[in-house]
């Protein structure tokens, strides 16, 4: 009895389903929780990228720089 | 833009008391990045002329002047694996190691494994490149790569995760930003897709046999050339452009809400997008259905994505016009938006059916590419040069031309192969009153094609040439660079170790309601969420079981259900010479030009002969059923041309179709075969359950016997005799071969035991 014996045995052809529906909802409830978040803090995420400078194009030396975070 | 370090004021939503840990002092390794980069550059140009060289032979075919190093079937995987793991990879690297380290405000975590990971994959690429025109090769496209190549695939891939996730635990910025999730499904769902497609048992040192064979090889192979699309060449590159596109619009993306649904959706939907996917498995109909529903919800999510990206430019569109900048990732979000409308129509049944195995699948994958990919990450290139380089960049005007140039080459490129695809697929389902085929010789929709091919070829030349300028501007911008760098300190205050949570939120409802209200509204203010954000590990656990389940779901039954592919009792494995010859066919990459698959449609059927059945498969490892006609298929070529006529056929094709595009292959008339080199090919496709029983110790004799016959057939049909032991002898055997067992008498009831045993094998085949 080889291993597709068995799983031919198993009738796993509701699995994909029952995880396509999860998926689905998941999804779903991502969409909602997303959409209940408060707008300050997006806001403050998305800056984030706009939050670290890059060095100047012509650095005499290093400097310190502090980050507030 | 001029740098300046004013200190941004940032918005606090809730008091973090408990973070401001321990202030610390770090600074960036910028000189990883500044690899990637003339790596990218590099590599861009390599690909690109590997690609010229591919289109140029189709109108020119004398091009590999003979050398089988040199013909279409060698240098296509070389070109296309050259632009995704090469330009794309090395650029999404460099965008990787830059934003990351800014994102988590922190080092990457080693040095060390930076440079492992930048001069092992360097590395790999090389081997890729001499491996492939050599003829090593697994025969699956875009997972061409032999298997030694493939564990050093793995292993680098692995240092890099270790390197990526280490430096998001040492993060010192709470919040991971959206381009890091992007990352972390890149890198997660590559690893998985890498190292289920690539599954093979050795037959030497650069020789191994897929572990599936034909129809289940062929979907491991779709699935993951389905995924690999979204998570090595759209993934990453929007984790680029979140990244990216905000700090050339020195403003933040339009919504952020908007982009991480739209990395949901790709996590939840993208996996279960193609019905491809679902169409052949036992699923019921409704279930095809949804897939098919996926398919177009994922519209939304990539149609909002490009949007969200061009509307990060609102109030800069007067900077554009100026910015070249900011006029590459217009274009190439442009390119998402097109790629990703074009993607989903591209799966719907009936459009397949004219658009498959034509040139529009060449024009839809070259809009992602040149359009996307490149674009995308030639602007983050012109945006790094200078502040990597900490100079000028040496020419604005230069970057300017190089983007028309590119524009320009994608249209001339994009639109013939446009129309080429669709003239191609109208003819060969073309038919004329009579209900004859009205191109019967399949030479005619070839020649039709040839002055698209010519423009598709300007149109790479413009795009190469725009990618040579990159590379003259990045060399003159290098020359001026900073002597030595400067490397800024920064500072930040660490994560706290112990975090203290805020009090959970209370339900906000007053009155008296059900004790389930209270509780759903606790729940939809998401402190949950945010409690999982904070941990970024499970976090990504989570992330990450959720596309594997996803992906195992989907495949399992497929694999695994006996039903799905029924066994053809006459189908037997092949002779140790046609298995031979088999290896010739994938080693000179014939299936980037000939497909194996006739699909059941009136024309196919006319045209080709009985359309193929999954149970003519069950050998097949690896599965060669091909993507695009660039000749005709060959699924039933057994007994359709004399051994003589295949023999002038790779002597010089022209010989028997004056019109043929096919490269000559005079070393296969002149090549010995290996014939003690057989046993070690028939043992290893017997350790995958081929029954070869009565072969094995004697493949090298039967493999002789075989050939002798076909040399003296040559000379019955009235060719040179002297043919017996060289390699076209064994290429002709697999091709008479080729689709003849489904019309063999079937054996009587009571068996030969030579049937019976190929009928018990392909039950038990993986």
């Amino acid at each position: 009895m080889s291993l597709t014996d068995i799983v031919s045995g198993m009738n796993v052809t509701i699995y994909p389903q029952i995880a396509l529906v999860i998926s689905l909802v998941t999804f779903l409830g991502v969409v909602v929780y997303v959409m209940l978040r408060p707008k300050r803090e997006i806001d403050r995420q998305a800056r984030l990228p706009l939050e670290n400078d890059d060095p100047p194009r012509r650095a005499a030396a290093p400097r310190r720089v502090a980050h507030r975070s | 833009m001029t740098a300046t370090y004013t200190e941004t004021p940032t918005h606090r939503t809730q008091p973090l008391a408990a973070e401001s840990g321990r202030l610390e002092s770090f600074a960036y390794d910028d000189a990883i990045s500044r690899m990637f980069l003339a790596a990218t550059i590099g590599w861009a140009v390599v690909a690109m002329l590997a690609g010229l060289f591919v289109a140029l032979e189709l109108v020119l075919p004398q091009l590999s002047m003979g050398f089988s190093v040199l013909a279409f079937g060698r240098l296509r995987p070389l070109h296309t694996n050259a632009a995704i793991f090469a330009f794309a990879g090395n650029a999404f690297f460099t965008a990787i190691y830059y934003s990351t380290q800014r994102l988590c405000k922190a080092r990457m975590f080693s040095d060390v494994l930076s440079r492992i990971h930048f001069w092992g994959w360097q590395a790999i690429i090389v081997a890729a490149a001499l491996t492939l025109p050599l003829g090593f090769t697994a025969g699956k496209e875009y997972a061409e790569l032999e298997w030694p190549i493939d564990i050093a695939i793995a292993l680098v891939w692995v240092v890099f995760a270790v390197n990526f996730f280490g430096t998001l635990v040492k993060r010192r910025e709470r919040h991971m930003y959206v381009a890091l999730w992007f990352y972390i499904a890149t890198i997660i769902t590559v690893a998985v897709l890498h190292i289920f497609n690539s599954l093979a048992v050795p037959a030497g040192w650069l020789k191994g046999y897929a572990l599936y064979a034909g129809v289940q090889d062929a979907f491991m192979q779709w699935w993951y050339g389905h995924n690999a699309v979204a998570f090595f060449l759209t993934t990453p590159f929007l984790g680029l452009m979140y990244y990216f596109l905000p700090k050339a619009a020195e403003r933040p993306v339009f919504s952020y809400r908007l982009s991480i649904v739209h990395f949901w959706s790709l996590v939840f939907i993208y996996i279960w997008a193609g019905p491809h996917h679902l169409h052949y498995t036992a699923l019921p109909e409704w279930a095809s259905t949804l897939g098919m529903l996926f398919s177009l919800m994922l519209w939304m999510p990539s149609w909002g994505g490009m949007i969200n990206g061009l509307l990060t430019l609102r109030g800069a569109w007067h900077k554009v016009a100026s910015d070249p900048i900011l006029k590459f990732y217009v274009v190439g979000v442009t390119f998402y938006g097109m790629a990703t409308f074009e993607g989903p129509m591209l799966s719907i049944k009936s459009v397949n059916a004219l658009s498959h195995y034509t040139d529009w699948t060449i024009g839809h994958v070259h809009g992602g590419a040149l359009g996307w990919n490149g674009f995308m990450a030639f602007g983050m290139v012109y945006w790094l040069l200078p502040r990597l380089f900490q100079t000028r960049l040496h020419s604005e005007k230069l970057a300017g031309t190089h983007f028309w140039l590119a524009t320009a080459g994608i249209l001339i490129y994009v639109i013939p192969m446009y129309i080429s695809g669709l003239t191609q697929g109208l003819m060969w389902r073309a038919f004329d009153d009579k209900g004859q085929l009205m191109y019967p010789e399949f030479i005619e929709t070839v020649a039709r094609l040839i002055p698209f091919y010519w423009m598709r070829a300007l149109g790479g030349a413009l795009y190469l040439s725009g990618v040579i300028l990159c590379g003259y501007n990045a060399i003159m911008t290098w020359r001026t660079r900073a002597r030595p760098y400067a490397v800024p300190v920064y500072e930040a205050p660490a994560l706290a170790r112990e975090f203290a949570e805020p009090a959970p939120p209370r339900s906000r409802i007053n009155g008296h309601v059900v004790n389930v209200a209270h509780k759903l509204d606790v729940w939809s203010q998401a402190a949950w969420h945010r409690r999982w954000e904070r941990r970024p590990v499970r976090f990504m656990v989570w992330a990450t079981i959720a596309v594997v389940v996803a992906s195992l779901f989907e495949i399992i039954p497929t694999f695994l259900i006996k039903s799905n592919v029924p066994t053809i009792a006459t189908v037997a494995p092949y002779t140790p010479l046609e298995l031979c010859g088999r290896d010739i066919y994938i080693a000179n990459g014939c299936y980037n030009c000939h497909s194996q698959m006739i699909r059941p449609m009136l024309h196919e059927t006319k045209r080709y002969g009985e359309y193929s059945k999954p149970g003519e498969f069950v050998f097949d490892h690896p599965f060669q059923w091909g993507s695009r006609r660039i000749g005709p298929d060959l699924a039933r070529e057994g007994g359709r041309q004399s051994s003589l006529w295949h023999l002038l056929h790779f002597e010089d094709p022209k010989q028997v179709t004056p019109k043929s595009i096919m490269p000559r292959y005079p070393e296969l008339l002149t090549t010995r075969i290996d014939f003690d080199g057989i046993e070690a090919k028939v043992r290893a496709m017997a350790t995958l359950g081929v029954p070869y029983d009565d072969v094995i110790g004697k493949a090298a004799a039967l493999a002789r016997q075989q050939a002798a016959e076909i040399g003296k057939q040559i000379v019955e049909q009235g060719g040179q005799p002297g043919y017996e032991d060289k390699e076209v002898v064994a290429l002709i055997a697999y091709l008479q071969r080729m689709g003849t067992d489904l019309f063999k008498t079937p054996p009587p009831a009571d068996a030969a035991p030579q049937a019976a045993g190929a009928v018990s094998a392909a039950r038990s085949a993986p």
